[in-house]
């Protein structure tokens, strides 16, 4: 059914998604334009439509002959995110083997101590982990030196390339785990017990059968977190630039903001170029993963629960396994925080309980800067959230349900948002709206318009809801009498909602998160929550930085809860 | 062959241990092809399941080939890689990253001590060839239809030879026509290979047409075993008559007990006719009369019993007329030949090809 036979009348069946795809035009391909555009424009400190400004090659030619850049930026981003996600990706297989195939208690409490930190911002992960893992006051190290008697700092040093991994592939993991579980659980456990019946040992089904079966599977998750990774900005920063880490979203970050003279638009749109064509080429063999996997196996016809695997004498390695992970990934963090928060600095074992202190939080009932940054957090959050869910489910109905000419570009096109790292979207937004004088740079505006690029968030789940009603729902309702726009809203609309509320709370949690885009296009007006913590951590200010991280976990962990009950009650998935 | 005794399995389901097998027994000589038939939910697939060794029982002793592979008491669970068996499973289960010639050499490839490679490609283009799938060896397994899975699901679960095979549903994911082909087909396979056979089904005619022998089950028990025409005739109960082929049924009382376990049975409508019981006078019993075994007349039939009935409606369906009709409160179906065809609303009469079954009641 396309909306060409939709009937004379209903113009509102071709104006509706098309100016869907305008707005997704607008969000992505001309910052994406105006990137492309600035590298090859110069003087690099001039902006590439300003007065003065002509074409060149002298921004490509300064990259080229940057020795820094090759000896030292790439190496770092290469060995940083190879790190991270081998790391995850072995800690998120273990996971999820051990929560979906063994016979494991307590699997559903596990399982949400493993994804909730999903919901914690990666700054305020990242200021706990310092307090938990600094050389010289660190609350592991405090312990270690306590228990081995070591003497100066460390044993433990987060500030290394080590550490950085460590941190990052601790925040990582839990996407990964999502991801690798759903894999594990949608294999057909009849393919395994075929083998068996075959004549094969255990040992053997797992190397020939269950492992090759779900390698596709695997791989989708595992180039995903590489596009993660590869965008990460906030742990390079806290944790990666005190042990003069330097990955290239930190350089063109320095290329804008430089210590001394002018920013180097040119020259930070230059570097961005062959970052995100490495993005994209993660992207490309994401896509081609995630399509062999769908060829492969799903489970069909009466499945029997999966057999679980007895661990045996393994339980207890098992158990400390977990527990070591999710102390490091979400029990430490919080508790700190929220010592942190009540007692500044000093130390469990220094402190007298009596000397908590709420001073902190109470400080920021009268702190103008606060509310403006809880306001401008949830503002952005949330608005950006309803236009990405609106324009993405559109374009989703468009590329599903139309022949629209150009629908095969459009939906490539938001795909590819999945593949811009973040630094880089907000470089590209800066250029275009410094370049236009439409008086949105600096303002919460410009932060509603950069994190909404993140398209491909809702469409993919859209899509996937879409194509899960047959046309023939909507058919019934023009044949009923119905116009386009009334079958889309009466039909169409309520079915996909459950969807389309998932895809909104994702990206609400993911615009709470955000930090790269709000530090990079960061002004006095424009300070979200996520900034403010940064800035009070390195303002000296531990227990007000601790308290507002705090704070924001209590803001959306009930929200979240709230709306996935409510998600799961309509009978969708969040 | 497979000899199995007192098998339960428990299941524990949210908390409350449910049930699935309760004491169930039976014996498959060599050679031969057993049908578990029952509704879903009987403990059929489970029981087959427990066999495979897939699922552990609960109690019981399991004999494959002379091999002891479960004994609860004696502490036995022999892993299901080390059963002689092969399975044809209800999803076919059919390995997406292997070609189907690969599928089918699997089972070879994974024996100890290793086999020739040569040996092993003669005997997986042999029973490739057996199922007719010869040509299509090197297809990648992902790209199969309906009957070409089945085929080779089966070729894989003999090519070793094992001392038992089991299927599990192996027709309930083809259509209807493909099922009524592979069916037929299946049986010839069978025979040929000579192969013994444990299969679980939900379809009475795939049982009646597959199997020597059936075990009818219902809630995790076998309620009838026998050769299929035997069970067909002399249904045990109700559910067993139902369960297997159309059965029409009316209630009635028994009147006179006669010799040789029959009785002349009195029917709510005061009419009364001679069936097989042994139930004592007084009795409530159920008959029942297969619509095959009903012919209609016009006129009262002599020599062969016959009942009174008024016609309530009659359906052509092309090779035979599908006559509904009335006796008191009962509704009884009757298969005839197309150019019989009384006017709804008349009177009828019933001739018995036979004697009915008249079951025990319980009220």
């Amino acid at each position: 059914m396309s909306a060409s036979r939709t009937g004379r009348g209903d113009w509102l069946a071709v104006a509706l998604p098309a100016a869907g795809a305008l707005i997704a035009l607008y969000l992505i391909a001309v910052p994406l334009g105006m990137l492309v555009y600035a590298a090859f424009r110069g003087p690099a400190d001039f902006l590439p439509m300003e007065p003065g400004a002509q074409w060149t090659l002298d921004n490509m030619r300064a990259i080229v002959s940057d020795d820094a850049l090759l000896t030292k930026v790439l190496p770092d981003t290469l060995i940083f995110v190879a790190g991270t996600v081998t790391l995850s990706t072995l800690m998120a297989l273990a996971l999820a083997w051990l929560i979906e195939r063994t016979d494991l208690r307590g699997r559903t409490f596990w399982f949400a101590l493993i994804i909730y930190p999903t919901l914690i911002p990666v700054v305020v992960k990242a200021i706990a982990w310092i307090l938990l893992m600094s050389p010289n006051a660190g609350w592991a190290n405090l312990a270690l030196r306590a228990l081995t008697g070591w003497s100066g700092e460390g044993p433990i040093n987060i500030f290394s390339m080590t550490g950085l991994i460590f941190c990052q592939a601790l925040s990582t993991t839990p996407f990964v785990f999502l991801q690798m579980s759903a894999a594990l659980r949608s294999m057909n456990p009849t393919l395994e017990e075929a083998s068996r019946a075959s004549g094969a040992t255990p040992l053997k089904t797992f190397f020939k059968v269950t492992l090759p079966v779900l390698l596709p599977g695997l791989l989708a998750p595992v180039i995903l977190v590489t596009l993660i990774t590869l965008e990460q900005f906030e742990l390079p920063l806290i944790v990666g630039l005190p042990a003069r880490i330097n990955i290239f979203a930190f350089r063109i970050y320095n290329e804008l903001n430089p210590a001394s003279g002018l920013p180097n638009y040119g020259g930070a749109a230059a570097i961005s170029l062959p970052f995100l064509a490495l993005g994209l080429l993660a992207l490309l063999a994401y896509n081609r993963a995630i399509r062999s996997a769908d060829k492969f196996v799903t489970i069909t016809g009466k499945a029997y629960a999966q057999t679980r695997i007895p661990l045996g004498r393994w339980r207890l390695p098992a158990y400390l396994f977990l527990l070591t992970f999710v102390a490091f990934s979400a029990a430490l963090p919080t508790v700190i925080l929220i010592w942190t928060s009540l007692f500044g600095f000093t130390a469990p074992g220094r402190a007298n309980l009596a000397d908590a202190s709420f001073r902190a939080y109470a400080s920021f009932l009268n702190d103008p800067v606060f509310w403006r940054a809880a306001r401008n957090s949830f503002l952005v959050a949330i608005s950006s959230a309803v236009i990405v869910t609106m324009v993405g489910a559109m374009i989703a109905w468009i590329v599903v349900r139309t022949k629209a000419p150009g629908r095969k570009v459009l939906d490539a096109l938001t795909f590819m948002s999945l593949g811009i790292p973040s630094v880089i979207a907000g470089l590209a937004v800066m250029v275009v709206y410094l370049s236009f004088p439409v008086g949105l740079y600096g303002t919460v505006g410009i932060l509603v318009i950069a994190y909404s690029y993140r398209l491909a968030t809702t469409t993919r789940l859209a899509r996937a809801s879409i194509m899960q009603i047959g046309p023939e729902l909507e058919e019934a309702s023009r044949a009923s009498g119905a116009r386009w726009l009334t079958t889309q809203t009466r039909i169409l609309l309520p079915l996909i909602t459950p969807g389309l509320l998932s895809s909104f709370l994702l990206l609400f949690i993911i615009g709470m998160r955000e930090f790269t885009i709000p530090f990079v296009l960061y002004s006095q007006e424009n300070v979200v929550m996520s900034v403010l913590i940064w800035q009070l951590f390195q303002g000296g200010q531990p227990a007000h930085s601790a308290a507002l991280g705090v704070m924001m976990i209590a803001m959306v962990l009930p929200i979240i809860l709230l709306a996935r009950r409510y998600i799961v009650a309509r009978g969708g998935g969040a | 062959m497979l000899n199995v005794k007192g098998l339960k399995c428990a299941f524990n389901n949210a908390g409350a241990t449910v049930v699935g097998v309760d004491d169930v027994s039976f014996n498959i000589e060599k050679g031969a092809c057993y049908a578990l038939l029952g509704p879903s939910g009987c403990g059929k697939t489970t029981t087959l399941r427990c066999v495979a060794g897939l699922q552990e029982p609960s109690g019981g002793v399991i004999e494959i080939d002379g091999r002891v592979v479960y004994d609860a008491t004696a502490g036995i669970c022999v892993p299901t890689h080390e059963r002689p068996i092969g399975v044809v499973f209800q999803s076919y289960a059919i390995w997406p990253h292997m070609t189907v010639f690969e599928n089918v050499a699997y089972p070879l490839r994974v024996q100890r001590p290793r086999l020739r490679e040569s040996e092993i490609r003669d005997r997986v283009m042999n029973v490739l060839s057996l199922v007719g799938m010869k040509d299509i060896g090197e297809r990648p397994a992902p790209r199969l239809s309906g009957g070409q899975q089945q085929r080779v699901a089966l070729a894989r679960a003999i090519v070793r030879n094992p001392a038992l095979v089991l299927l599990d549903e192996p027709l309930s994911n083809l259509d209807a026509v493909l099922r009524d082909h592979m069916r037929k087909e299946l049986a010839e396979l069978i025979a040929r290979v000579g192969v013994t056979a444990l299969f679980v089904t939900h379809d009475q005619i795939e049982a009646m047409s597959l199997a020597h022998r059936i075990a009818v089950m219902k809630d995790g028990r076998i309620v009838q075993e026998g050769a299929p025409r035997e069970i067909y005739a002399h249904p045990r109960d109700i559910f067993v008559a139902q369960f297997l082929g159309a059965a029409n049924t009316i209630d009635g009382v028994v009147d006179t007990a006669l010799a040789d376990g029959r009785a002349r049975v009195r029917l709510n409508d005061g009419q009364s006719l001679t069936c097989r019981s042994a139930a004592q006078p007084g009795s409530p019993v159920t008959l029942v009369l297969r619509p095959e075994r009903l012919r209609l007349s016009a006129s009262r039939p002599d020599g062969s019993a016959g009942l009174a009935a008024q016609v309530r409606s009659v359906t052509f369906l092309g090779g035979f007329v599908e006559c509904v009709t009335e006796l008191g409160d009962a509704r009884l179906r009757v298969i005839g030949p197309p150019d019989v065809s009384p006017e709804a609303g008349a009177g009828v009469w019933l001739c018995l090809l036979d004697e009915p079954i008249a079951l025990p009641r319980r009220e």
